[in-house]
């Protein structure tokens, strides 16, 4: 969950880190007589959840109150790198600093630690500064002594990591810190919070959490798979979720890998998905159900795909009967595709119940078991949709 | 032996009086393993598939002092608890199946496991299946998928990020009568605490094994890593990988897919940064799962 640098300056302040003065503006509050409780100049920065802000035109300076509407109603009338409207600015005093530095907390993969990076060269264009980065690994239970990078910038990664650590952030990171007469002052920030530690999080409300995957909004669709998932804690239905517009192949993927494989599969042959979604860690048949009939709703749908590895704990029959409860629920018919690849813990007795369930004049279901490859799975859903399209061509 | 499991290695189940926990114990049991003892703060006293069962994993220790390896079966928020519990009662291999385990937690638990000279296994590893013996929940008691070598006989390791693929691939070699000397899911999260790397020691040394097949996906550095650590440590076998991820570098900067782990970001972790660091230490690398048989049959006599 990446928090806008908005919210992640208020988390940084409760730990007694400095931010420049700074105000939230919403659409809302966008008037022609506006005032900020310090003074000009001012920076207007679009609060939207990627990087390269300023090179997208989404930060601009304001001398005055007048300019400040003028702008402000500019930036509003943008949207994000994804499209998305432009809904909050922070406005914030312009402030002056005699040097800029560069510190992050995150995890490191390779060395499986928590490493702080740091740069004396921080602001803007960091990437093509790589190669001033030091990374110093730190440990998660006890907090850092000692700071060889600059000793003087102790105090401040010790309060850096202690926000990292108690708010189960993956990515903290302060770019830059202005190196100020009045002390170090956090000029931008970016926190990404881990999802899997909202356990212990109560203060996460959840409009929060559903609002974003990675640096992209949610759509609705999107939005409602994840509420399916975490209606309960038992397997996931719906956590990933991406809808892709215009698509015609609904996809009801299951285990990592295998979801993995099947996706390459279909872009590779052509073929467009319309979703892509995916269940695991044997969720309940109910979980199931609700994620099957989201799928089915995507109105473009030409066929149904439901494909997945051989299981090892995951109840193939609870799970399928979900996914036969969400197809009779739906509005499919006239042989509309359904292509199941499954195996695992009574994947037969599943198959069975398939067969049995699925009218065949309603449904045309292709069940292949634990013994066809995964990427076979292509073919005989390319043989399913020209089948569906020559029996409309005669219906026609 | 692998992992250090072995035919003799003697577990205990973490949470056996679970759901999952409880279907764990008879697919172990069926895999050969020896279940000594089942753990469940409350449930002491409890007979589970034919396992006692404690309250603390020092009492089960008391009780069956020869166990060396705690399968893990508690949610995600339980895991540090339980794995620190373990690792300090003495055990010195810990197995993590729970996914959407937070990474500080792992984190803090390889501290652990590092300061103790334990090993961990996981989160998000579904477990291992080797001649004799299982951790895990592997196979889900299906064992007919894999193929164990006859003593002295060669196979291959097959390692994986994803449990389905580990399972999947082995179903493949299996049907191209391919033995397998190990078959083992080490998690897709974004920290593990055993990756590719780590295992080349022990697959090295073991005569048996004449080859290695890995399973990566995009995200995380473990398939880079392996590349540095073939060339550092002069492994000696041949390898095939098959490396995910057409699709998944479709998706906006960010988002996990599939696994935790499973991220695309700037130019890390890519797959084409996977493959050419693959590539350019000699792996052989498997455009799907079905090129893994061929390749094989190209590279190793079975």
């Amino acid at each position: 969950m990446l928090l806008t640098e908005f919210e992640a300056k208020k988390i940084l302040q409760t730990y007694t880190l400095l931010t420049p003065a700074g105000v939230l503006l919403t659409k809302e509050d966008l008037s022609t007589s506006m005032a900020v409780p310090f003074s000009y100049p001012v920076v207007l920065k679009a609060q939207v959840l990627h990087g390269n802000r300023g090179l997208s035109g989404l930060i601009l300076f304001a001398d005055s109150a007048e300019e400040l509407s003028e702008k402000a109603a500019q930036l509003f009338a943008k949207s994000d790198a994804y499209g998305n409207p432009i809904d909050e600015l922070l406005i914030e005093e312009k402030c002056e600093f005699e040097s800029q530095v560069y510190i992050s907390l995150g995890y490191d993969t390779s060395l499986r630690s928590l490493i702080c990076r740091y740069s004396s060269e921080g602001g803007a264009g960091m990437d093509e500064r790589g190669s001033t980065l030091q990374e110093i690994p730190l440990s998660v239970v006890t907090g850092p002594t000692v700071f060889e990078a600059n000793p003087k910038f102790l105090p401040l990664v010790k309060k850096i990591w202690q926000a990292f650590i108690e708010n189960d952030a993956l990515l903290l990171e302060i770019n830059p810190v202005g190196v100020t007469s009045s002390g170090y002052v956090c000029l931008d920030a970016k926190i990404e919070l881990e999802d899997a530690a909202r356990f212990r999080h109560p203060e996460w409300n959840a409009s929060r959490l559903v609002r974003a995957a990675g640096e992209k909004r949610r759509t609705p669709l999107e939005q409602a798979a994840l509420a399916i998932s975490r209606q309960d804690e038992r397997g996931v239905a719906g956590e990933s979720f991406f809808e892709f517009p215009g698509g015609t192949i609904g996809v009801l993927a299951s285990g990592g890998g295998a979801s993995a494989l099947a996706m390459d599969g279909l872009l590779e042959h052509g073929l467009q998905p319309a979703n892509y979604t995916e269940y695991s860690g044997n969720p309940s048949r109910d979980k199931v159900r609700e994620l099957t009939e989201l799928v089915l709703s995507i109105q473009t749908l030409e066929a149904l795909y439901v494909v997945g590895s051989n299981a090892s704990f995951t109840d193939i029959f609870e799970t399928l009967s979900g996914v036969v409860d969400g197809l009779l629920a739906s509005n499919w018919e006239q042989q509309f595709p359904v292509i199941i690849r499954r195996g695992g813990p009574r994947w037969e007795e599943a198959f069975e119940m398939v067969r049995t369930r699925l009218d065949p004049t309603r449904f045309a279901v292709t069940l292949l078991g634990p013994t066809v490859p995964i990427l076979d799975t292509i073919p005989a859903l390319k043989t399913a949709l020209v089948k569906r399209q020559h029996s409309q061509k005669e219906r026609v | 032996m692998l992992f250090s499991l072995s035919i003799q290695t003697k577990y205990l189940i973490q949470g056996i009086t679970g759901k999952e926990g409880r279907r764990a114990a008879t697919w172990m049991q069926l895999g050969g393993a020896q279940v000594l003892a089942g753990v469940s703060p409350g449930h002491g006293g409890e007979v589970v598939e034919g396992v006692p069962v404690y309250d603390s994993v020092a009492e089960a220790l008391q009780a069956h002092p020869d166990t060396t390896v705690s399968s893990i079966y508690v949610p995600p928020k339980f895991v540090k608890v339980a794995a620190t519990e373990a690792v300090k009662a003495g055990i010195s291999l810990i197995h993590i199946i729970a996914e959407q385990v937070p990474t500080r937690d792992s984190v803090d638990l390889l501290e652990l496991v590092k300061q103790k000279n334990a090993r961990m296994l996981g989160p998000s590893s579904v477990g291992v299946v080797t001649t004799g013996t299982a951790l895990g929940s592997l196979g889900g008691g299906v064992f007919e998928n894999f193929l164990f070598p006859k003593a002295n006989s060669p196979g291959v390791a097959l390692i994986s990020k994803s449990g389905g693929m580990a399972n999947t691939v082995a179903s493949l070699l299996t049907a191209a009568q391919i033995p397998q000397t190990i078959v083992a899911g080490i998690g897709g999260d974004r920290v593990i605490g055993t990756t590719f790397a780590d295992v080349l020691p022990e697959l090295e040394a073991d005569v048996q094994t004449k080859a290695l097949v890995i399973i990566g996906e995009i995200g995380g550095s473990a398939e880079e890593d392996l590349a540095t650590a073939l060339k550092s440590r002069h492994f000696t076998k041949p390898v095939i990988a098959y490396i995910s991820g057409i699709f998944a570098e479709t998706l906006p900067k960010g988002i996990a897919f599939g696994h935790a782990g499973a991220i695309v970001d700037a130019q890390f972790g890519t797959r084409k940064s996977k493959i050419d660091a693959l590539s350019a230490v000699g792996v052989h690398l498997a455009q799907n799962p079905e090129e893994i048989v061929k390749q094989l049959k190209k590279v190793v006599q079975l």
